[in-house]
């Protein structure tokens, strides 16, 4: 993606956690036990090229573009998410933001935990 | 009499004893599909409470606990829950609901029960598999050995727009116990319409999700999921498989949710999303979920679907059963072989010595002959990026002709795509295996294999001939290699055509 890291500082760093089927697809040499649990750690710039904070539509195809060896296209199309695939920021589903902020201009937080969970039908 | 002799005569018995319980269960499904729960004690005659002596003595260890006692109790009692899908969630969900006292239990399910069901659907038995009865039958019979008390209903049928409203609507609860996405949208939307709280769960690998939808302000299956997922992101049990216990622990919980609901217990908590892993540390973890949508299609505030008339299986591109797919990718059928072909060209270049150790051994037919290969085999390295191998996984127990021939070439090169975990189960001998999702980054290595051939044919094969059909089409466009076919009917087709001793999965 079109970020570099750049003067503003340290990068911001958020966690990746993928489940329920979609992480079957991630690369595994992205992925690091921590506390049990299996994740990516992201890094992103403080500011992307256009100087605008990193948000989960950066995210999104941040992780697609560099966490996917293949099945990428079952995860997102472009930089928004196939549908099927919930996004889960510090144990709240994403839609629970402020009113009339669209989920994907939700600017990123250091240390958010961010988990996409495919949905599951078999029984 | 010798103890072995008796051993073996009690088990006979058991055994026909079993197959008859079954019978008579099936009979009196036909003859009243709705159970008449043994008469009523006089209730609250003695004793002041309005629950009789007889459940008062049933279920005293749950009235013991301040959150149910004698109200709680009561609610089950006089309450009637539906479970659709009598199978892996089901079957655990409507034990427990039965055996707590719910004094309705509704089982809709239209299928029959499968030997490869019971690893996991344990309210069914190894003589119903193998009597093939239905599986609102088997699992009536489960809850009827449990407690004679409780109501059982059975809708031997596939829920659809048509029947819905009419199943539905006689339960105060359902549970959504099924395998599928069209299933899913369609319970959602007769929940919102009929305003009854759905306890959904799901269930496949080794993870499992639960949540209650339509109920107090929540939202419902389609504020989450307006859009269906793509049919090639959803995983079937019967295609990427499930741990016995994971919808085991997911089915009890939903039957804990339906107890919430009935007590009352539920409407105290926020919506939420429970998502367990068998490899996660915590097992569980529990997700806030967002308050109803307004612009939901189904229970917003200008809802556009207002009756069950939509067709699902289309809105889903996925039909309402996990049955597997049949895919007709390759247009050509000159690009397909049959089983019976593939088996006469490896009979064709099969040697008189067979290779010892190759798995399984087609014993009504001469040996395929593994073959002989200068070239090292693609899949004499197990796989370590995709599919980390458990410590104690065993390796495959023959690399299928690892000597190297130097003198010969291969006359035909039989490519196995599935997943290794899968070519581990059972595997032609002599068949190389390069996953489908591999083939890309293992070009090279198929086109040595290829290049010996000297001309000969690629012949692709997987559990179905479903993923075989784009390996032939890689091989050939990609790769253009032009002899190369795909093994229509796969594995399966192979027992059903070739050799019914070859196992299947």
């Amino acid at each position: 993606m079109s970020v570099s890291m750049s003067a503003y500082g340290s990068a911001l760093r958020v966690t990746v956690e993928f489940a329920g089927g979609i992480d079957a697809h991630v690369k595994p040499e992205c992925l690091q036990m921590v506390d049990g649990a299996k994740l990516a750690r992201i890094e992103l710039p403080r500011r992307l090229d256009d100087s605008r904070a990193p948000t989960m539509r950066s995210l999104i195809a941040h992780v697609a573009q560099h966490c996917f060896a293949s099945g990428a296209e079952l995860f997102s199309t472009d930089d928004e998410l196939r549908p099927g695939i919930l996004a889960i920021i510090n144990d709240a589903d994403w839609e629970i933001t402020e009113d009339g902020v669209d989920k994907y201009d939700y600017v990123l937080q250091d240390q958010d935990a961010i988990v996409f969970v495919s949905t599951l039908h078999g029984g | 009499m010798a103890a072995a002799e008796r051993i073996a005569q009690v088990r006979a018995r058991l055994a026909q004893l079993r197959a008859e319980e079954l019978a008579l269960e099936a009979e009196l499904c036909a003859l009243e599909p709705e159970v008449e729960p043994e008469p009523e004690p006089e209730p609250g005659s003695i004793g002041g409470s309005n629950l009789s002596r007889d459940d008062i003595q049933r279920y005293s260890r749950q009235l013991l606990v301040p959150e149910i006692g004698v109200r709680g109790q009561a609610r089950l009692r006089d309450s009637a829950v539906l479970v659709v899908g009598a199978g892996g969630l089901g079957s655990p969900c409507a034990l427990y609901l039965a055996a707590m006292g719910v004094g309705t239990v509704g089982l809709a399910d239209h299928d029959a029960v499968d030997v490869s069901n019971l690893h996991r659907q344990i309210a069914h038995t190894a003589a119903a598999a193998a009597a093939g009865a239905r599986k609102t039958v088997s699992a009536r019979a489960a809850l009827g050995r449990l407690n004679a008390r409780c109501r059982v209903r059975t809708h031997d049928a596939l829920v659809d727009s048509a029947n819905a409203r009419q199943i539905l609507g006689a339960y105060d609860v359902i549970v959504d116990a099924t395998d599928n996405a069209a299933t899913r949208y369609l319970l959602n939307d007769a929940c919102v319409l009929l305003g009854r709280p759905l306890v959904s769960g799901s269930a496949v690998r080794l993870d499992g999700q639960l949540t209650v939808y339509n109920h107090n302000g929540g939202p419902c299956y389609r504020c989450l999921f307006p859009a269906p997922p793509p049919p090639a992101a959803v995983a079937t049990c019967a295609e990427a498989g499930v741990l016995g216990v994971v919808p085991g622990v997911i089915g009890t919980l939903q039957a804990l949710e339906v107890v919430k609901l009935l007590t009352g217990r539920k409407a105290a908590e926020p919506p939420s999303l429970l998502l367990f892993s068998y490899a996660s540390h915590p097992h569980f973890r529990s997700v806030r979920l967002r308050p109803r949508s307004p612009a939901c299609a189904v229970c917003g505030d200008a809802p556009t679907v207002t009756a069950l008339a939509a067709d699902y299986p289309a809105f889903c591109g996925a039909g309402p059963t996990d049955a597997a797919p049949d895919w007709q990718i390759l247009a050509d059928p000159a690009q397909r072989v049959s089983c019976r072909e593939l088996s006469r060209a490896l009979q064709a270049m099969a040697q008189p010595d067979p290779q010892p150790g190759s798995q399984p051994q087609p014993d009504s037919q001469p040996q395929p002959d593994s073959q002989p290969d200068s070239q090292p085999q693609p899949d004499s390295q197990p796989q370590s990026d995709s599919q980390p191998q458990p410590d104690s996984q065993p390796q495959p127990d023959s690399q299928p002709d690892s000597q190297p021939q130097p003198d010969s070439h291969p006359s035909l090169l039989l490519l196995d795509v599935r997943d290794q975990t899968q070519f581990e189960i059972c595997r032609l001998p002599g068949a190389v295996n390069i996953p489908m999702d591999q083939l890309a980054r293992r070009r090279a290595e198929l086109e040595q294999a290829i290049a010996a051939l000297r001309g000969g044919p690629v012949y692709a094969i997987c559990r179905r001939g479903n993923l075989s059909q784009l390996a032939v089409q890689y091989i050939r466009g990609t790769l253009g290699y032009a002899e190369c076919y795909d093994v229509a009917g796969g594995l399966v087709g192979w027992q059903a055509e070739v050799d019914e001793g070859f196992p299947i999965y």
